[in-house]
């Protein structure tokens, strides 16, 4: 509704400047024509710097004009229907601009609260990394006061194939979650890696498991390389938890 | 005739430069500014709120004078001046749960009036600072501990002042416009003046004062009506600062209606008279940075508003078709330009401030030739009133602002 009434504002007053014979109208014409391009460009915070500096120029212009060339009333008048096209023309563009940046930024923050509420990534189920992070912090916190064992494994993926990369890592998804124990480990993963924390397990356990992993995985792809590499080590609080991250990413 | 009105035309624009001056300063001091810094001892503070029936407002402002964080003592004294609604039991019912927060009856007394009650609540505590609030603001939890960290960094402050933002700003286009111009002329011409002159002026509330400053100039004048613009002078005079900081922010309830709004604004009016008299006496005011301050006033509260009324006069006479004198000025264009000039200033702070929507946009368009007009009004009932209460020999009474019943916060 808003923006509809501003783009019809904006066409309004730009046909006004072109359809009215007032003094100035070609001058007028070009500089809301390159205006328009102008504040399009430019970074946000500037718009309205813009906008409002080329309106009190154009009336610092007439002003000055008016003073050395012009004192008749029925020219003057003329100047200032001139200048409140101009302005109208130039504040309705700004508010347009402002108004579609503002949707923009809803949607962004929208998408960033949608993304922290996921749990899941859409295709394999796999823990979204921020739920990694929220439910790993409650695992390391009961394994440190219990003082068990837990590890974090990173699965490299070392597709070359760029057609093929995005499916052998839901492969590989699908087979860490098969592998692992249901609502005890967890499990997320980027764009080139999958992390595990694999809690109240020693290091011969982790084997076992990537084992099994392996097994799963030569199942479904017919690769002679292993599509993957696989780094792990022990962490036994969130310190360790985020250098091993930092490490990883 | 020419002289006179080519003068008014000279001196509107200088005005208006100055004006516009001020508000980029004011822009760039925003832009710029960052909190102060945390500082290793927090002085005590008293918190005073003047109360006089305010029963309506009074909960949801302790509720969030309870929530206020501040590291040293702070105790909060409401001054009750013999409300007779229930004020008392709301906030005797705070100061049983809470601490800090105390209920004082303030004894029956003349002058009646805010100064009064202030003086009273200062001699009744002995902390290093007091901070006064109005009984219908609701500051925000690090406010007050802000306040408290400029006033301490800066050489020679008598305190300091925070940014009072509109809690009813959706109610009506009167609450609206008072917002708006709150957001010019309060913050960011506060903020503008403080970036070119080092000048701060006190806003009645949210404003934090060290006790040694207020008692070596005698406390309050239980005779201003607008007691803050008074005390602004008299510690400018003394060679103190003010600094201004625009994050210390209290929300405050605006009135809702033309008649309170005009009640609460001839009073201010009206106090700005009597200062501006006491200033024509005390030629302490007319000197140093002091000098801004009491020209400021001069031109704010009386010239502009009277070359208002002639700009709007001469406007009015030329569409009417009525011969003017010919001078050599284009009189239309130089009034349209104050307009651009007035409405340019209002859009800088709605930028400023990340209010911009077309609503508050339009507002902005229509405010010189509505709201601003009523300042004209304002200044004929306020000279009135005032050299009627001189011929009379009598003071003005204090006219508490009215209060609206706003929603009860949880």
């Amino acid at each position: 509704m808003k923006l509809g009434i501003l783009i019809l504002l904006v066409l309004g007053f730009g046909w006004a400047l072109f359809s009215r014979v007032l003094p100035f109208s070609t001058e007028v014409l070009i500089v809301a024509g390159i205006s328009i391009l102008f504040m399009t460009i430019i970074h946000e915070r500037y718009v309205f710097l813009y906008g409002i500096s080329i309106i009190l120029s154009y009336g610092a212009f007439l002003t000055i004009y008016a003073f050395f060339f012009t004192q008749r009333p029925d020219l003057e008048l003329m100047y200032v229907y001139s200048h409140l096209l101009f302005t109208g023309f130039i504040l309705s563009f700004w508010l347009l601009l402002n108004q579609i940046k503002q949707i923009g930024y809803e949607a962004s923050e929208l998408s960033r609260q949608v993304q922290l509420l996921q749990k899941y990534h859409g295709e394999t189920d796999i823990l979204t990394e921020n739920e990694f992070s929220e439910q790993a912090q409650w695992v390391l916190k009961t394994t440190e006061r219990r003082q068990e064992e837990a590890w974090f494994v990173e699965i490299m993926i070392n597709s070359k194939n760029k057609r093929t990369e995005q499916n052998i890592k839901e492969s590989l998804e699908r087979a860490t979650l098969s592998t692992i124990r249901p609502k005890f480990d967890l499990a997320t993963s980027t764009r080139h890696s999958i992390y595990l924390l694999l809690k109240d397990i020693d290091e011969d356990g982790v084997r076992l498991m990537l084992e099994q992993y392996r097994d799963k995985v030569k199942q479904e792809l017919n690769l002679l390389d292993s599509p993957y590499t696989v780094r792990k080590e022990q962490v036994s609080n969130l310190n360790e938890l985020s250098r091993a991250l930092g490490k990883a990413i | 005739m020419n002289i006179l009105i080519t003068a008014t035309v000279v001196l509107f624009w200088i005005l208006l430069l100055f004006y516009s001056a001020v508000t980029i300063s004011g822009v760039w001091y925003r832009l710029r500014f960052q909190n102060p810094p945390k500082i290793s001892h927090y002085p005590s503070v008293a918190l005073l709120i003047p109360a006089h029936n305010e029963e309506i407002v009074i909960e949801n402002t302790l509720r969030a004078m309870a929530r206020l964080k501040y590291e040293g003592q702070l105790d909060i004294y409401v001054l009750d001046d013999s409300s007779k609604d229930g004020t008392a039991n709301i906030v005797q019912e705070f100061a049983e749960v809470f601490s800090r927060i105390h209920y004082i009856p303030v004894p029956q007394g003349n002058p009646k009036g805010k100064s009064r009650v202030l003086n009273y609540g200062l001699s009744i505590t002995d902390s290093d600072y007091f901070v006064v609030y109005d009984a219908d603001n609701e500051p925000e939890p690090r406010a007050l501990e802000k306040l408290v960290q400029a006033a301490e960094i800066v050489q020679n402050a008598a305190g300091a002042v925070g940014y009072v933002k509109t809690k009813n700003v959706d109610k009506n286009v009167l609450t609206r416009m008072i917002a708006l111009e709150f957001q010019v002329f309060q913050l960011l011409m506060q903020c503008g003046r403080w970036a070119l002159f080092g000048l701060g002026s006190l806003a009645g509330t949210n404003m934090l004062l060290r006790r040694s400053v207020i008692e070596e100039l005698g406390g309050y004048d239980v005779f201003a009506l607008a007691e803050d613009a008074e005390l602004t002078v008299r510690l400018t005079a003394a060679g103190y600062k003010l600094p201004v900081v625009p994050t210390s922010r209290t929300w405050e309830q605006e009135p809702e209606t033309l008649k309170a709004f005009i009640k609460q604004r001839t009073r201010w009016l009206t106090g700005n008279l009597y200062l501006l008299e006491k200033s024509l006496k005390d030629w302490s005011h007319w000197r140093g940075r002091t000098f801004i301050l009491s020209m400021q006033h001069l031109l704010t509260y009386f010239i502009f508003v009277l070359m208002l009324l002639i700009s709007d006069l001469f406007f009015i006479l030329s569409i009417s078709g009525v011969d003017m004198p010919i001078i050599t000025a284009p009189l239309m264009i130089l009034w349209f330009m104050t307009y651009i000039v007035y409405t340019a200033q209002l859009l800088s702070a709605i930028v400023i401030d990340r209010n911009v929507s077309p609503a508050n946009v339009l507002y902005v368009l229509i405010m010189y030739f509505t709201y601003a007009q009523i300042f004209i009004l304002l200044l004929a009932l306020s000279l009135t009133k005032y050299t009627w209460s001189k011929l009379r020999n009598k003071t003005i009474a204090w006219d508490k602002t009215q209060r609206f019943k706003g929603r009860v916060h949880s």
